[in-house]
């Protein structure tokens, strides 16, 4: 499938709001799994909201499959909240946690 | 649902619906947005500006669900059976994917969320029967969707 524009929203954040802590690239977004989204719709919005290729979606797909969860990225706090309002947006469950909190 | 042709490269198909799948559909497109709550806990420093994107994609697919229920063309086959064509880009499948999971999840969670691995199986209703079909056409339509980009045979 081809790039296009897509349904993205970004964050709300503006430059006055990036502090130390939200430019600390120490968030981790997680994906939980749960009994009611297939395995071909999970591993599609993972390759649409990363850009992974089909093989790292499916590699993660199973992590949160097979584990309960998996850690997707480590990122700074305002692109981590980036990712989980995408993955919410397609009713995926996600969250971010500061790692080693 | 079935693609009736599709254009990788252009990033344009066309699907078709049965006339009684299409009621369906636009049922589900009715029933949009279901989901009014997170579905995991926000961190509580975002709690606010992740309400707002996702206000905002909500608003998006609900102009987007009303343009589907809109749009689309009835044709009568040599038989005189019906069906309803819609002309779908990339974009709008995305949009319709966030809309027919958002029903999806949301009707499994009024649903009590029923684990095929646990002892909780939805209430013998009429209304729950009704419910578990909803869920299971719309992950039917999809799988056509995320692969209809897909050369046949994939």
């Amino acid at each position: 499938m081809p790039d296009v524009a897509e349904p993205l929203v970004k964050p709300d954040i503006s430059e006055k709001d990036q502090t130390k802590e939200t430019l600390d690239p120490g968030y981790l977004v997680i994906c939980w799994d749960d009994p009611i989204n297939t395995t071909h719709y999970v591993t599609h919005v993972f390759q649409k909201v990363f850009g992974w290729n089909r093989e790292l979606a499916e590699k993660r797909m199973l992590e949160v499959h097979n584990q309960g969860k998996s850690v997707l990225v480590r990122e700074r706090a305002e692109k981590a909240h980036f990712y989980v309002a995408q993955l919410q947006s397609y009713s995926l469950h996600a969250s971010m946690e500061k790692d080693g909190a | 649902m079935i693609v009736l042709e599709s254009d990788a490269v252009l990033g344009k198909c066309k699907v078709r619906f049965e006339s009684r799948e299409l009621d369906l559909f636009r049922e589900v497109l009715l029933a949009y947005p279901m989901q009014k709550t997170f579905l995991q806990e926000p961190h509580h420093k975002f709690r606010n500006t992740l309400e707002a994107s996702l206000r905002a994609t909500r608003a998006q697919n609900t102009d987007a669900a009303r343009h589907f229920r809109q749009a689309g063309a009835l044709t009568i086959d040599k038989d005189f059976k019906e069906s309803w064509d819609l002309a779908l880009n990339a974009a709008d499948i995305e949009h319709l994917l966030q809309i027919l999971n958002d029903v999806r999840v949301g009707l499994w969670i009024q649903l009590g969320r029923p684990h095929p691995d646990q002892d909780n199986p939805p209430p013998k209703t009429e209304a729950a029967m009704r419910a578990q079909m909803l869920i299971h056409f719309c992950g039917e339509w999809q799988y056509v969707l995320i692969h209809a980009f897909e050369p046949s045979g994939e």
